[in-house]
């Protein structure tokens, strides 16, 4: 059978012929292949720990490649990053790229927070691993751990980090990182966890990274020339945007106005609309709390850290209020109300607890604490005055909607120097004044109405508001990294 | 299953295993005992597989029947129809010249030597360059002139044995991590010195950095000759048995005073004592260049004058030294013997009518199908499209439209042309969009052959993954353009890329880059490749270098002093245009116009993917301009717009922009260096301009 040189192209460039074929070539030894990883593991109080030599790095970034290939992960993911930090002088301009993966911390804010504990510190050592089967998605560990180290995965709908590679650690072989670096800037040691908790006291891993204290990272910089002062990440840090955050601005504001509505009723004098419209808001917000997760099905799991996780508790305390509060709506018992209500309020208090133990700056307790239970008496007036109506909400709700205006023109909506705003809008960002219209609006219908469309009208103003607010509490936050690369 | 094959992104060569399941490559590791990279890779080679199963693969050939319409698929004999009968009108109308091709240093050197042979031999043309051209052409006249041949003396090893490591416009930490990375393995603590205007990273991690003004190398050179002169650092046994020229070149640099290097290099005097005492003082010195030097409007000379520093000082043909230029893609060496552009097959001239009939001989066909004169430079071509002298135009394997230098009329300029063929693997390519007729090509991975690295040494590339669609090898391709041409007979011989590199073989015969000691693309396996010359039979060593006899290649057997005196740059900045303008490589992530490397999502994390100039915080300052914000940097020629990144690495009143973005060539001046006719790429001046308000920071 004869065919044409074209069809003779085309079947050879299907033919593939690999072979098992290696050039064997003596690798000179020059010390530097063995000794990437200890030769023995980790006694009683020591654990493995990443090395970084500055001074070797120059920042090619194979670590990273190597990470997402020999790992395979997926499509541009990897659990190691290279940052870069610039500064010094005119006369000695420096620069220096700085590789990071998880620091296998002696303390882990991940496994802290982490409401399933899908963290586990391997006691023998000291590696921080994610178990994916047990993660429901709900990210908040890439906000407790202060190095952005667990990535959300939208594909998979979990987290995903570093895991020192400690199956091939566990057969002597290099970390995939480790095995890429051909300067061998990164070394796998063993550090004496107590001698190395006591060290990085007071001191951040590398200049802008946030403070050691926090979790007390494992892993070592250093350098023998030394890094000057006053150097400045390349690029910010990753700020956590990789999840919609608009599923806990309703969950928070609905829930918060929910628990304060109970208590309002129960102040103001009880009117039933009132708690069956706490209560339906109160569902509201913990049905949509649950499209936050990238694994829904797994959400029942989320009480499992209920010794260690603020949102383990959260989910407790809201959920109980959810139920408690159907019961009182169910039964019209004041006592169950009162019930209900000190749960919902320990909810509230439990979700402002879950942010300020992150210890991110725009989240501290001054800011956080006030703003939620402030929310609380706004939301919680509100529905008292829409739903059942009367002066005395309408007084409560004005007074504190205004202070809790006022505290925001304060603190929240602030500008922050380090972050300069679109300027083109002037000094206050665009949402900032909506906000302000509304609230504004809001205490005007208050001082105005006792029911009907006016106050239906200011409920709708106050939620419209409160969601603006809190959705400026989540874009607005102050995030903390290692230094990040040029953007 | 792991086949091993040397990556296809740049010259340094280094070995992956490309590891298959089924027959299919799944995955990829360096390769630990290839003596070129010893089991690492830079992150091109990590994801060295990802480009080719991007979704936008050139799957069937493409024709545009008129100017006007889009290009449309068609199958491959209508493709090679329309080429043929298209190329052939032209030539009909306007002579055989009037179609040119652009080869490239990215495909195999049996693809482009059958390319270059199928069109100066086959169909007629007279005109062909590479993208080659872009990168080391300076090297290559550097080379030819002081050597006798286009012969790179070294070999990787000696980055190890060193004491003195100079890198000149060269970054290797980025550009060449594996290069590095032998530096680092050096047991000798050698002093590594940097000349180079930016603290790049490498300036960074060396031990000595010399920030001189942008294109003042040759006045430096000179200007430590003269020290070294001075102070008898002159090793005059190696310079009275093994050059030439060498009185004449000391009178030449008696000019160069410390004082007048000084003020024009700015460099305070005691650094260049400092300078010229490290190379003095140091038993095994070797200077490594790359584009800082190739890509300049004085590059052959500024090569020369390092050649000359390491010919005065006796510092080549032994461990450790060398004046030696690094190259750029991973077959640019391929091109410099094989490419049949500039010089005839195996480095030979068109112009030597023995030489043409040499390799007619060899051939087996007429003399007379060998042009009896060198093809036009690129920029020449570029020229002859604007004067309407080229009409047809085959472009293999580079994406012109991006990275010409001032490339601003380049689409105006193809839009002249009676037919423009590109042959790639993405119809996507800046370049692919502006064509007639669009041919697949199969790509790194898909096909058969060799690639020479920056040292000399064959290495092979293999097929381990399938091609997407009717995409061909590109010496399939050759093999087809032939026959559809007519002259298919003529190249019966070159029936596979092994076939035709024993070819090259025969071709290479008794010249300086003789490979008949190569016993087929077995031996180069087994050898972990081969450096040329390999000569007969037996065992080769695995790091060799040249001239250790202290012969070079010229008939008399010595190398040649070259000099010149330094002449001023095309473009100097003005009261309007007050910034000098570098451009480079951004990142070890990012390859050339980013065809290839900007289809892994890994290598997209690790470099910003808006373009960005690097602006010293002065000047940053004096402009008003605030970290991060979007800038206007423009030139006579055109502008970009691209985020300021203050640092001080870049000194004031030069900014840099990576070439990878779209539009650094837009700012470029087209200025060549006289004698290589390689583009000037790191010389405009251009200015800095701050945007609209509301623009800045979007």
């Amino acid at each position: 059978m004869s065919t044409t040189p074209l069809e003779r192209y085309l079947a050879e460039q299907a033919d593939l012929a690999p072979v098992e074929r290696f050039s064997l070539c003596e690798v000179p030894d020059t010390g530097t292949w063995q000794a990437r990883i200890p030769l023995s593991a980790p006694l009683a109080g020591q654990q493995y720990a990443f090395d970084v030599d500055l001074d070797t790095c120059t920042g090619c970034k194979a670590c990273v490649t190597a990470c997402h290939n020999l790992n395979g992960l997926d499509e541009g993911e990897s659990f190691r990053t290279v940052g870069l930090l610039k500064g010094g002088t005119p006369a000695q301009p420096f620069q220096q790229t700085v590789t990071t993966a998880c620091h296998h911390c002696v303390d882990p804010a991940c496994l802290n927070g982490c409401p399933t504990n899908a963290y586990e510190k391997d006691v023998f050592n000291g590696i921080v691993a994610h178990i994916e089967g047990r993660c429901l998605g709900c990210g908040y560990c890439t906000w407790t751990c202060p190095y952005e180290v667990p990535r959300f995965n939208s594909a998979r709908g979990v987290v995903r980090k570093c895991d020192m590679c400690h199956d091939r650690l566990a057969v002597g072989e290099q970390p995939a990182c480790v095995s890429a670096c051909p300067n061998g800037a990164i070394t796998i040691t063993v550090v004496d966890t107590a001698t190395l908790a006591e060290a990085v006291r007071g001191h951040t891993l590398v200049p802008t990274a946030p403070p050691s204290d926090i979790t007390r990272p494992t892993t070592t910089y250093h350098s023998d020339w030394g890094l000057p002062e006053g150097l400045t990440a390349a690029g910010a840090t990753l700020g956590g945007h990789s999840q919609s955050h608009d599923p806990l601005v309703a969950m928070l504001v609905l829930t918060q106005a929910a628990a304060g509505a109970l208590v309002v009723d129960l102040v103001v004098g009880h009117q039933r609309a009132t708690s069956t419209t706490a209560l339906a808001l109160a569902l509201l917000g913990l049905i949509v709390s649950i499209l936050h997760l990238g694994r829904p099905e797994r959400a029942w799991r989320a009480l499992a850290g209920f010794r260690h996780s603020w949102l383990s508790r959260e989910v407790g305390a809201l959920g109980l209020f959810g139920g408690l509060a159907f019961v009182a709506v169910a039964t019209d018992s004041l006592v169950v109300q009162g019930v209900a209500a000190a749960a919902g309020l320990a909810g509230v208090a439990c979700s402002g607890m879950l942010y300020v133990v992150t210890r991110r700056p725009s989240w501290r307790a001054g800011v956080t604490l006030p703003r939620f239970a402030l929310s609380a008496a706004v939301g919680g007036s509100a529905i008292a005055l829409a739903a059942g109506g009367g002066r005395r909400p309408a007084l409560v709700l004005a007074v504190s909607l205004a202070v809790k205006l006022a505290w925001e023109a304060a603190v929240v909506w602030r500008l922050d120097p380090e972050r300069p705003p679109p300027r083109w809008l002037g000094p206050v960002p665009a949402h900032g004044l909506a906000r302000f219209l509304l609230g504004v609006s809001a205490v005007f219908l208050a001082l105005n109405s006792t029911g009907g469309p006016g106050a239906a009208l200011a409920l709708v103003a106050v939620l419209a508001g409160e969601l603006i607010e809190r959705e400026r509490f989540f874009s607005a936050a102050s995030w903390t990294g290692m230094p990040g690369p040029k953007t | 299953m792991a086949s091993s094959m040397v990556c296809g992104f740049c010259s340094v060569g280094c070995s992956l295993d490309v590891n298959t399941k089924d027959g299919v490559a799944v995955s990829l590791t360096p390769t630990r005992e290839y003596p070129v990279n010893l089991g690492m890779a830079c992150p091109k080679g990590w994801e060295a597989l990802t480009p080719l199963r991007a979704p936008d693969r050139a799957t069937t050939p493409l024709l545009r029947t008129a100017k006007d319409q889009p290009l449309e698929a068609v199958d491959w004999p209508t493709a090679l129809d329309a080429m043929v009968s298209r190329f052939k009108a032209v030539q009909a109308t306007y002579g055989p010249e009037a179609v040119a091709f652009i080869s490239t240093g990215q495909i195999a050197s049996e693809e482009m030597a059958l390319l270059g042979a199928v069109a100066k031999f086959g169909m007629g043309m007279v005109h062909g360059d590479g993208n080659t051209r872009q990168c080391m052409a300076t090297a290559v006249v550097a080379y030819k002139e002081s050597f006798g041949f286009d012969a790179p003396p070294y070999t990787y090893a000696d980055l190890e044995e060193s004491d003195v490591v100079v890198l000149w416009g060269a970054n290797p930490c980025i550009a060449h991590p594996i290069l590095w990375e032998r530096i680092l393995r050096n047991p000798h603590h050698p002093e590594i010195v940097v000349i180079d205007p930016r603290v790049t990273e490498t300036a960074a991690a060396a031990t000595q950095h010399y920030p001189l003004l942008p294109k003042s190398d040759l006045t430096l050179l000179y200007g430590l000759a003269h020290l070294l002169i001075a102070w008898g650092a002159v090793d005059k046994d190696f310079v009275n048995r093994s050059t030439e020229g060498f009185e004449g070149f000391a009178v030449h640099v008696e000019a160069f005073t410390p004082e007048r290097v000084s003020a024009a290099t700015g460099l305070p005097v005691d650094a260049l004592e400092l300078l010229a005492d490290t190379i003095a003082s140091g038993k095994r010195v070797s200077f490594w260049w790359t584009m800082g030097v190739n890509q300049s409007h004085e590059g052959v000379r500024v090569a020369q004058a390092i050649i000359d520093l390491a010919l005065l000082t006796g510092n080549i043909g032994r461990p450790g030294t060398g004046a030696n230029s690094i190259t750029g893609q991973c077959n640019a060496m391929g091109s410099r013997l094989w490419s049949n552009t500039t010089n005839l097959l195996g480095g030979r001239a068109f112009t030597d009518p023995d030489a043409r009939a040499e390799v007619a001989g060899i051939l087996r066909i007429e003399d007379s199908r060998i042009p009896d004169r060198a093809s036009w430079a690129y920029d020449q071509i570029v020229d002859g499209i604007r004067e309407g002298t080229i009409k047809a135009l085959w472009i293999v394997a580079t994406n012109t439209a991006h990275s010409w230098i001032a490339k601003r009329d380049v689409a105006e300029l193809f839009a002249k042309l009676d037919v423009l063929v590109v042959q790639d693997m993405y119809p996507t390519t800046e370049t692919a969009q502006l064509a007639d007729i669009v041919l697949p090509a199969a790509g790194w991975g898909e096909k058969e052959g060799t690639f020479v690295n920056s040292e000399r040494r064959y290495g092979r590339i293999r097929r381990v993954v399938r091609a997407p669609g009717q995409a061909l090898a590109d010496f399939s391709i050759f093999k087809l353009v032939a026959d559809a041409w007519g002259c298919g007979e003529m190249f019966e011989e070159w029936s596979s890329p092994e076939a035709t590199f024993a070819i090259l073989q025969r071709l290479s015969a008794g010249r300086p880059c003789d490979i008949t000691g190569i016993d087929g693309y077995d031996h180069l396996d087994a050898a972990g490749g081969v450096q040329w010359p390999a000569v007969g039979v037996g065992e080769l060593g695995r790091e060799r270098r040249l001239f250790e006899d202290g012969r070079f290649l010229h008939p008399d057997g010595k190398a040649r002093f070259v000099w010149e005196e330094p002449r001023a740059v095309a473009e100097p900045t003005s009261e309007d245009f007050p910034f000098v303008l570098l451009t480079g490589r951004g990142s070890s992530s990012q390859w050339h116009t980013q065809t290839r490397t900007s289809k892994s999502a890994i290598l997209r994390t690790l470099y910003p993917e808006k373009p960005y100039v690097e602006i010293s915080p002065a000047d940053a300052s004096a402009l008003g301009v605030i970290p991060d914000e979007w800038v206007r940097v423009c030139s006579v020629r055109g502008e970009m717009e691209a985020r300021a990144f203050v640092t001080p690495t870049v000194a004031p009143g030069q900014v840099f922009v990576p070439m990878h973005y779209a539009g650094t060539n837009l700012l470029t001046k087209a200025s060549f260096d006289p004698s290589s006719r390689q583009p000037s790429y790191k010389s405009a001046a251009v200015a800095v301009r701050r945007l609209a308000e509301r623009r800045r920071y979007s």
